[in-house]
């Protein structure tokens, strides 16, 4: 034990990110009076990383500063926000603010981790991600994660256990468990097995579970096709529709990537976390981007309800500059018909008819990271 | 030029194989720091790899990048597939082949530069063009021709090698059309690994002022025995906890 922590080497690291979003959104003015109103918002991260390596054993934390400054409208779906978030079982987050302004202190990771060459045992707080699709990823049951976020590295965090075996050969086996927190009802525990099978050109996976008071099982592959890989998840529930997705990804000449998604949802989620899961329709999404010379990057993000035709598209453009800093600009739009919206009895905004994008405005966000 | 050689016993093929297998062994493990430099815009990444030419796998773990952004990200390839380890995302994941031949990480290498996966004398036909008296031995300048169904990229390499000791100094990269793509200059010659060889190579992209990718060797063994778990894509995670 003593060879192992002083075997233990200790690194940090971090970022800062800072961004400007100006955009409208719905606002209930009364039960049947919602208006559009304008949303400016200005926010800033910073991140330390801390972590310690060696003999097989990992201690990794990264502790999270967040501002908010926003018009009264952003300054108040901030706190509605924060307040419905919960930092779990490691119960470390403080906020407070002044005029118009949240602060937000919080532990975002603190794990540890042992690996050896036949078993993986990990507790606390940390990324479990069990998906290998993009936009949607259904077999994701512990960390689930919106890739189409504006804020760059914005992945949540799950409190569980997680228990490796890796017997010698292609397959490992995999378990975790994550309580519910204090928000949570106590039948929102998470757990879940996966078995991982690496064949010649053909990865699978087999998983079963329990998800917020459901239990599912789910498979999934991923191999090489036409030169690009074709990946596949489908998750089965005892008591809803199941959910499946379809990915392809490809890299041609030029730097110019292409990535398309195919998503059927059976399950409606209002609360989860993922991209898009609220309501039981077929979506498509679409990637395109590509990058010169490391220092610009363009991006399209687009993502159709094939249900009802209404969409949302998002370029995003890119440039690094020197010590870690990197500019970033983006919009985002919306494209629906025939939206009826009403609010429920908490005064929230619900769509009660019309195309799933209908209700949404554009919006445009600048940004500037820096990391080290 | 080709009866030179001849009359001294050494053909291009030879010094060609000689200089690849200086720079690969059967087995290689080491650490790369590689610069990617552009008019405006610099970043580094130290990474570890460790390379099996004759089971065509291959391991490279990025230890250190200059944005932090890409610490710990994990890169496995193994019989022409291709998995990536990402663990900010906490995801792996089976990657394209096509991405095998696009620059690496924004360099102006590509995956097959770093981890050496084709083999030039294997690819191509070659003949020597040119020879230079050294004090101290003989610079010879070879010319590569990709050989009929070869699967490379390049129309024509030509490589500047010393003679003794196979060191490389200097690679002109040509497409189809005969225009120069790249040039790769190979400097720091000294002994690492039990090898006397160049510890550093430039990478020049012929139509891009300002532009440069720089590799350092920074540590190198060759031949050693590799264990098989370090290709083993369900270890993956364990090499970016490293």
């Amino acid at each position: 034990m003593l060879y192992a922590l002083m075997a233990l080497r200790f690194s940090m690291g971090g970022d800062a990110y800072s961004q400007f979003t100006e955009t409208s959104v719905l606002w209930p003015f009364g039960p049947t009076d919602l208006r559009y109103v304008p949303f400016r918002l200005g926010q800033a991260r910073g991140i330390l990383r801390i972590k310690a390596v060696g003999a097989g054993i990992r201690l990794y934390s990264e502790v999270v500063h967040e501002l908010y400054i926003g018009n009264l409208y952003a300054y108040s779906a901030v706190l509605e926000g924060l307040s419905l978030s919960d930092p779990g079982f490691i119960d470390l987050d403080a906020s407070s603010g002044a005029g118009r302004t949240v602060q937000r202190d919080y532990i975002r990771r603190a794990y540890f981790e042992y690996q050896s060459r036949y078993l993986a045992i990990a507790i606390g707080r940390r990324v479990l991600n069990w998906s290998t699709t993009f936009f949607w990823t259904p077999l994701n049951i512990f960390t689930p994660q919106n890739n189409l976020s504006v804020v760059p590295d914005d992945v949540p965090f799950s409190d569980c256990a997680f228990i490796g075996l890796r017997p010698a050969g292609p397959v490992s086996v995999e378990l975790a468990y994550s309580p519910p927190s204090d928000n949570d009802s106590s039948l929102a525990w998470k757990a879940g097995m996966r078995t991982l099978c690496y064949l010649p050109g053909l990865d699978l996976v087999f998983e079963g579970g329990y998800d917020k008071g459901d239990s599912l099982v789910g498979a999934g592959f991923s191999t090489n096709l036409l030169g690009g890989a074709l990946r596949a998840e489908a998750c089965f529930y005892a008591s809803a529709e199941p959910r499946y997705v379809l990915n392809y990804d490809r890299m041609f000449p030029g730097q110019v990537y292409l990535m398309a998604e195919y998503y059927h949802n059976g399950r409606a989620d209002p609360t989860g976390y993922g991209l898009y899961s609220f309501y039981e329709r077929d979506y498509i999404g679409l990637l395109i981007s590509k990058s010169y010379d490391v220092v610009w990057s363009l991006a399209f993000y687009g993502v159709l309800c094939a249900s009802d035709g209404s969409l949302m598209a998002m370029p995003l453009v890119r440039r690094a500059f020197g010590r870690g800093f990197e500019a970033r600009l983006g919009a985002y739009y919306f494209y629906g018909r025939d939206t009826e919206i009403s609010s429920d009895s908490s005064g929230l905004p619900i769509i009660t008819r019309g195309d799933y994008f209908g209700d949404l405005e554009p919006g445009v966000f600048a940004g500037v990271l820096m990391g080290w | 030029m080709i009866l030179v050689g001849f009359i001294f016993g050494i053909t291009a093929e030879e010094i060609l194989k000689g200089a690849e297998d200086l720079m690969r062994g059967t087995t290689s493990v080491g650490s790369y720091r590689m610069e990617v430099i552009r008019p405006d815009y610099q970043t580094i990444y130290e990474m570890s790899f460790w390379e099996e030419r004759g089971g065509d796998r291959s391991l490279v773990v990025i230890t250190k990048s200059s944005t932090g952004k890409d610490d710990g990200t994990v890169f496995l390839k193994k019989e022409g597939n291709l998995w990536m380890y990402l663990p900010k995302a906490g995801k792996k994941l089976r990657m394209p082949p096509s991405m095998m031949m696009d620059p690496w990480m924004g360099s102006d290498l590509t995956n097959d530069d770093l981890v050496h996966e084709s083999s030039i004398s294997e690819d191509y036909d070659s003949r020597i063009v040119s020879e230079e008296p050294l004090s101290d031995g003989t610079r010879y300048t070879l010319e590569l021709i990709p050989r009929e169904g070869a699967p490379v990229v390049w129309g024509k390499i030509v490589f500047v090698i010393e003679m003794p000791g196979y060191i490389a100094v200097r690679g002109d990269y040509y497409d189809e059309d005969g225009k120069r793509v790249r040039t790769i200059r190979y400097s720091g010659v000294k002994t690492i690994g039990g090898r006397r060889l160049p510890t550093l190579m430039e990478v020049i992209p012929g139509d891009k002022p300002g532009h440069k990718t720089v590799l350092t060797i920074m540590d190198i063994k060759f031949n050693t025995k590799i264990p098989a778990e370090r290709f083993d894509v369900n270890q993956m995670e364990r090499w970016s906890g490293e």
